[in-house]
């Protein structure tokens, strides 16, 4: 019952659940990539871009909130790539390495925000830029309304939750990192992140059933 | 295993991320706690919800800005890096300046030449080149004639009336056969007969090469009054 309850599948797993064991030709890819890059070969840094552009503003995005703050950590994190990738020493995946530059940038950007930028008004407003024309697959505009709403509602509340939360359910529910990569990418310890994840979806629960509950209704009441 | 315990682990439970006991406890826990499995429940839609987020994507700008900082960052490697790798650097950017400078005239050259090479062919045959050769040139490419020679005066007179012989002459320049009108008497017969004696032929040629053949051989009385 609590297998049918929880989404669980025939062996006990999570419906969903991530295969944590990285593959060793992902190991070797990023080896040859690397190596590439100290070379100075043009294509090993188009390669980077076009591999890791995406998650890495997605992940920016997530932290932040903001596509314009997510696309500065994006620029941020790659001129740190292209210039340190001489110093990666394969402690950790490429993944993890540049996963943990885009933690740090995004904190950074967030703590230069709150000194500098919080009383500046934007005169572009492109929240909807970052978004790809979509066809149409037979689906009424209602259905992209409620989608494009209920996005919106979890994007709000996790915005409001913790920032070290945030970061840890990010990792994990979004990105799909294991709990090792994502101590590696934080520098934390294993226990850390099994905490902060528990209490970040505990947070990220709370917002959310909050918002759902029904606004106090104001009554007239006669003397 | 209490329900707050239970809470406090549920996260990992539902990452697989307990031992092999605790994932059994906790299971045998939620089988029977309703609250708690409720719980567990709203936590794994909750993690459908966040996992079903659409991905956002770069805008295009970002992602020619990354390009171009790509090979900013590039070239500064390359020019800080070891001597050979200075050197295909410098032999990189070399090309590239050649065939920036060669390409807008590759197209212009070429049409400038074909047209040349057109021009050319068109006008050759109407050339009258001048032909240079020496007297010991042996002409290699064109058929010859026999040439004939008399080298020495014949000790005889000679013929009162014109007429026209055929000679056969081999690859050595002897005379193989002659042809004589019919009409020709047996002493001016024998008057040819002694001049073609006392005259060498030159064998015509073909490539340069001696080869046999048959030339007219033209006899004409000249009066010289006095």
């Amino acid at each position: 019952m609590a297998s049918s309850v929880l989404g669980l599948n025939s062996d006990g797993v999570p419906n969903g659940a991530v295969d944590c064991t990285r593959p060793a030709d992902e190991r070797r890819a990023d080896d040859e990539l690397v190596q590439r890059m100290r070379a100075g070969d043009e294509t090993a840094y188009e390669t980077l871009i076009a591999r890791f552009q995406q998650p890495v503003y997605n992940l920016a995005f997530r932290l932040l909130n903001d596509p314009g703050d997510a696309g500065d950590v994006v620029q941020e994190v790659f001129l740190k790539v292209f210039r340190n990738v001489g110093h990666f020493r394969r402690q950790s995946s490429l993944k993890t390495w540049i996963y943990r530059i885009t933690v740090n940038e995004a904190h950074n950007q967030r703590r230069w925000f709150f000194r500098h930028r919080s009383r500046e008004v934007a005169l572009e407003d492109e929240p909807e830029a970052s978004y790809k024309a979509v066809s149409d697959s037979g689906r009424s505009p209602f259905d992209y309304t409620c989608d494009r709403e209920r996005q919106l509602f979890i994007e709000n509340a996790l915005a409001r939750i913790n920032p070290l939360f945030r970061e840890v359910v990010v990792l994990r529910d979004i990105e799909e990192l294991s709990y090792e990569e994502i101590a590696d990418v934080l520098q934390i310890s294993l226990g850390t992140v099994k905490s902060r994840i528990m209490r970040g979806r505990e947070a990220l629960r709370t917002e959310l059933t909050a918002r759902l509950e029904p606004e106090p209704v104001l009554r007239w009441a006669p003397e | 295993m209490n329900c707050e315990k239970v809470r406090k682990t549920l996260s990992a439970f539902l990452d697989r991320n307990l031992g092999r006991g605790a994932f059994d406890s906790m299971s045998r826990h939620l089988a029977h706690c309703r609250d708690c499995s409720t719980y567990a429940q709203e936590l794994t839609e909750l993690r459908s919800v966040l996992r079903g987020l659409p991905a956002r994507t770069p805008p295009s700008r970002l992602i020619t800005e990354l390009q171009v900082l790509a090979s900013r960052e590039r070239v500064r490697q390359l020019s800080r890096g070891t001597l050979t790798a200075l050197v295909h650097f410098w032999i990189g950017e070399m090309r590239h300046l050649f065939e920036n400078l060669m390409r807008p005239i590759a197209i212009p050259f070429a049409g400038g030449l074909t047209s040349a090479v057109f021009l050319f062919a068109m006008l050759v045959p109407t050339l009258q080149l001048r032909h240079i050769s020496g007297a010991l040139d042996v002409p290699s490419g064109l058929f010859t004639q026999s040439e004939a020679a008399v080298d020495i005066s014949p000790p005889f007179s000679f013929i009162p009336d014109d007429v026209v012989v055929q000679l056969t002459i081999d690859e050595h320049g002897s005379v193989v056969d002659c042809s004589i009108p019919n009409g020709v008497n047996s002493k001016l017969r024998n008057d040819i007969a002694n001049m073609i004696l006392f005259t060498k032929f030159q064998p015509a040629t073909e490539f340069g090469v001696p080869i046999g053949g048959k030339m007219l051989v033209s006899f004409r009385r000249i009066v010289v009054k006095g």
